[in-house]
């Protein structure tokens, strides 16, 4: 290993590595330019916002949905409402009117309450079982029975509750009794809810007041514009919740005696106006009233996937400001960011057509902070997974394309190798040679007269230009007709310059002639 | 380098399989949604739609399994619902997923072939974990089981504790008489006779003292509690026998004369307008018992309710009523049975039950819940209502011995027949009393078992 690791630092010296490395750093800083002018164009082109778009459109889309179904559902209901009334009235005008009293003196004919109320029931019956409701009631002006202390906050009145608020068909409907004498559950076999009550107790709970004395303070205005939305309100005694439709009961004469209505529940809020996204497990949507600071979230109900549903906000939400699109707010231990929609529950002319209504749609926030930062996020994992591919490929690229020039610089080092290897043994040849040439002179010598070597050796300078020519192309190992062609002579002019050679050298062969010519070379 | 391939072709074959993957089982990317119908309405609501939500967001968003409760509605009204969807009615609702019932009317739904059997989706170590009566209640002997346990009940005895001293400490009655139903015959009586006494001029104007919720149930766990049965091996009513007519001479006096209330609908209704003080009933009934009594002039009294234990025929055995429906889940697709059976282990398992259990009154259905975190949990609980409720059904565990109504396809039409008739002759004969009309008990008899 450590082995590897020394020749890999070795071949990250040499030329061939350098040059690698030079072309993958290329093709890298080439992906950064492009990653950077792609980065760049997406900005200035604000396409990294689309993810942005896409959840702001999300939010858009299903608050738009759900409120087109609220406003449906609460326009219906006040209709319906409106008509029970009209209805509950007239059938109270006549029984005012067998009994030889008017709306005014119910007060004092307490004995007549229970009647009267039992009179109703089959109209609050019907609505009920008809109707995609939590309950309907009937709350007189009056008390059927005189406390001590508090009767003013003790109302007779009747409150029949729908198990399954959405159902309206007979089968599965069950209903049941919360407020109201018993008698007239027992005449119509309904049971009593274990926080049966035999009364309405109002105290603390100011709508019955403000609906009645609005409706005494406009006796011109309809019924259709004297209907009022309660906030999420929790009858005294009850544990279940809901918004109360409250239209006024007004006898033919204008007196108002009592209200009577429709409530949404908790339970079919949740049913009916839950966002069901999923996406977003924890969306939730409420319906309350608003001004410019808050969201008066602890008096509404809410709907969500969420099993923090069914359980009440404990407090307002303050606004805080806006954000990516979302606004922010805050309650005492939460935040809370999305995006919200005015509902127009009153018809211009209503006496309560100042209140302001919306539904808001909510996550908590830190859930939408996580949605905006995942977007940037993803593009980031995107240029970071690109930039690792294009490493790759560069690594890629830098190996295969270079391979070739390596070869070729490869084949170069052989043949280089291969011409010393060649030189280095023509060398030791020659070496060899020469030494078996000594070895031979030595043997030679002795046969050889030193002086007449000399001689030869001397007399050398006596011999003529063209004989010193001739002699010199018979050292070059010339051959006879060699020599005639390069001298440019005959044969018997050759003879002629042989025989003065020899006889000026004092040798008396060309064998002679050349054996002391290498003895001579030799020595030199 | 052969190595490298083999990896190469294991990750292939990973891959492949995984694309298959198994149709019979949901996901993230195929999820199902199964609706649902309970009768746990009322206060008991609130409880199940946290647990469901709560299985929406956590295991059943894992598994891509999602409940919709499309009904919730008293077992009577549901049971309608399902009568017409087993029997094929026009206009019958669409059949939900899954659906709380008693053993009674799976059985026709079974008979059909519309409900599934969980023997084939529970493994045997996992049905270990559940009480085995709760199990062997919801199995149709060798046929499998088709009722899974989700909570159960027993029958117990409600008594207005303080309009019952009232009446204890002017009369010198003995509080024991309670614990038979002979006792508690003459207890009505005197009861009655004691409040009517309290206004000499309107003669019959006493009230009543005791009711049961079910007149079959009182009936049929008598008889039990007498040692026999009333129904015999074929299915049909056994009337003709001296404990039957024991337990319905028992009744009869005070249910004519005075002292037992026949009314049609829950003992809960008379108790809260102190027209009752004493009744048997579900012991998941509780929550319908609140902590006042409102006269028919207005006026309210605080009061508070002991629970009892089921109250035994003399030299009876102490046999009180199992009650207490499960799950039922309709035959449909694999993946929508399999999401189903996910749900009904999760929704049963002891944690999930002991929420449910700690605020509805219903007993829980595991081993581990029922014999161990029910008795460490009654300290925690805050409903001073269900921890007595509880209190009293445990120590009924440890010296009663429980029985499970039949589960025969006429068994429900059977005993509401007879729950209609009973109703029936004794309201005719207490308004022959009070007419001054002839009434008696043989006839009455008679037209009852004829």
């Amino acid at each position: 290993m450590r082995k590897n690791i020394l020749q890999y630092i070795k071949k990250m010296k040499t030329k061939e590595f350098t040059m690698q490395r030079r072309l993958v750093l290329f093709f890298v800083a080439l992906t950064f330019f492009l990653i950077i002018s792609f980065t760049a164009l997406l900005i200035l082109f604000g396409i990294t916002k689309k993810g942005t778009a896409s959840v702001n459109n999300y939010f858009n889309d299903k608050l738009n949905d759900i409120a087109k179904t609220v406003s449906n559902d609460f326009s219906q209901i006040s209709v319906q409402g409106i008509n029970l009334a009209e209805e509950i009235s007239d059938s109270c005008d006549n029984f005012f009117s067998a009994n030889n009293i008017s709306a005014r003196t119910l007060e004092n004919n307490r004995n007549l309450i229970e009647p009267l109320l039992s009179s109703q029931a089959q109209s609050l019956i019907n609505i009920v079982k008809n109707t995609s409701c939590g309950g309907a009631f009937i709350m007189l002006d009056s008390s059927l029975t005189k406390h001590s202390n508090d009767t003013e906050y003790y109302k007779s009145g009747i409150f029949i509750k729908k198990t399954q608020p959405t159902y309206t068909q007979s089968v599965g409907v069950k209903l049941h009794y919360l407020r109201g004498p018993a008698s007239i559950a027992r005449e119509n076999n309904i049971g009593l809810l274990g926080q049966w009550q035999m009364e309405f107790n109002i105290s603390g709970q100011d709508y019955f007041d403000y609906v009645m004395n609005t409706a005494r303070n406009n006796p011109d205005l309809p019924l259709s514009r004297l209907y009022y939305w309660t906030e999420c309100v929790t009858l005294k005694g009850n544990s279940e919740s809901g918004y109360l439709l409250c239209v006024p009961l007004r006898s033919y004469n204008g007196t108002v005696f009592g209200l009577c209505g429709i409530e949404i529940s908790d339970r079919m809020f949740k049913s009916l106006y839950s966002p069901n996204s999923d996406t977003y497990d924890n969306m939730f949507s409420v319906v309350a009233t608003y001004d410019s600071k808050k969201i008066y979230c602890s008096k509404s109900a809410i709907a969500g996937n969420s099993y923090h549903t069914g359980i009440r906000n404990s407090k307002d939400f303050l606004r805080l400001y806006v954000k990516d699109g979302f606004e922010r707010f805050s309650s005492s231990t939460n935040r809370y960011a999305g995006k919200s929609l005015d509902l127009n529950l009153y018809a211009d002319n209503s006496p309560y057509k100042n209140e302001k209504w919306c539904l808001a749609l909510l996550l908590p926030e830190t859930i939408i902070d996580e949605i905006f930062k995942e977007i940037p996020a993803h593009i980031s994992i995107i240029v970071f997974i690109i930039l690792i591919i294009s490493i790759i490929i560069s690594l890629f690229i830098g190996r295969r394309y270079l391979r070739q020039i390596n070869e070729a610089f490869d084949l170069y080092e052989e043949s280089f190798k291969k011409l010393n290897e060649e030189k280095e043994t023509a060398k030791n040849n020659l070496s060899m040679a020469q030494t078996m040439i000594t070895h031979i002179s030595d043997e030679k010598i002795p046969e050889i007269d030193k002086d007449d070597l000399d001689r030869f050796m001397e007399c050398l300078n006596t011999l003529t230009p063209k004989e010193t020519f001739i002699f010199n192309l018979y050292l070059e190992g010339k051959s006879t007709n060699e020599v005639l062609e390069t001298a440019n002579i005959n044969k018997n002019t050759l003879k002629y310059h042989n025989r003065n050679i020899y006889s000026k050298l004092g040798v008396s062969s060309k064998k002679q002639l050349l054996e002391y010519a290498t003895l001579m070379k030799y020595i030199k | 380098m052969k190595n490298y391939k083999s990896l190469i072709l294991t990750a292939i074959l990973l891959t492949m399989l995984c694309g298959c993957g198994d149709d019979t089982k949901p996901n993230p990317e195929n999820p199902v949604t199964l609706t649902m119908w309970h009768n746990y309405g009322g206060d008991m609501q609130e409880t199940m739609d946290y647990l469901i939500d709560q299985f929406n967001t956590t295991k059943g968003k894992d598994l891509g399994i999602t409940i919709n409760v499309t009904a919730i509605s008293s077992s009577s009204e549901l049971n309608k619902s399902l009568e017409m969807i087993a029997n094929g009615d026009p206009g019958a609702p669409e059949t939900p997923d899954i659906f709380t019932g008693y053993p009674k009317i799976a059985v026709s739904f079974k008979e059909k072939g519309l409900i599934i059997n969980y023997d084939d989706y529970i493994a045997d170590d996992t049905l270990d974990l559940y009480v085995d009566n709760f199990i062997d209640e919801g199995r149709f002997g060798d046929d499998g089981l088709y009722v899974f346990p989700i909570a159960k009940s027993t029958e117990i005895m409600y008594l207005n504790k303080t309009l019952f001293d009232k009446f204890a400490s002017e009369t010198g009655t003995d509080e024991s008489l309670l614990s038979t139903f002979e006792g508690i015959a003459k207890l009505s009586k005197d009861y009655y006779a004691w409040t009517d006494a309290k206004t000499p001029d309107i003669k019959n104007d006493g009230k009543q003292f005791y009711a049961a919720d079910s007149w079959f149930n009182f009936t049929e766990v008598a008889m039990e509690q007498l040692g026999t049965s009333i129904i015999n091996e074929d299915t049909s009513f056994n009337f003709d026998n001296e404990s039957f007519k024991y337990i319905m001479n028992t009744i009869y006096d005070p249910a004519v004369k005075g002292g037992f209330a026949i009314y049609d609908g829950y003992s809960s209704d008379l108790s809260k307008t102190g027209d009752l003080i004493c009744s048997t009933g579900s012991s998941a009934g509780i929550l319908f018992y609140g902590d006042t009594v409102t006269y028919e002039d207005g006026t309210i009294e605080q009061v508070e309710y002991s629970i009892l234990p089921y109250p035994i025929f003399e030299n009876g055995k102490n046999i009180a009523l199992q009650r207490g429906g499960g799950l039922i889940v309709s035959k449909s697709s694999p993946q929508k049975e399999y999401a189903a059976c996910e749900f009904i282990k999760w929704l049963t398992a002891p944690e999930q039950n002991m929420q449910f259990i700690s605020s509805t009154g219903y007993l829980p259905v595991t081993k581990q819940a029922f014999e161990n975190d029910i008795k460490k949990h009654l300290d925690t609980l805050t409903d001073n209502r269900i921890k007595k409720m509880l209190t009293a059904v445990l120590s009924m565990y440890e010296n009663y011995e429980f029985f499970t109504a039949p589960n025969h396809l006429s068994f429900d039409d059977d005993s509401t027949n007879f729950e209609t008739k009973l109703r029936a002759v004794l309201t005719k004969d207490r308004n022959s009393f009070l007419n001054n009309e002839n009434y008696s008990f043989n006839t009455t008899i008679n037209e009852l078992t004829n």
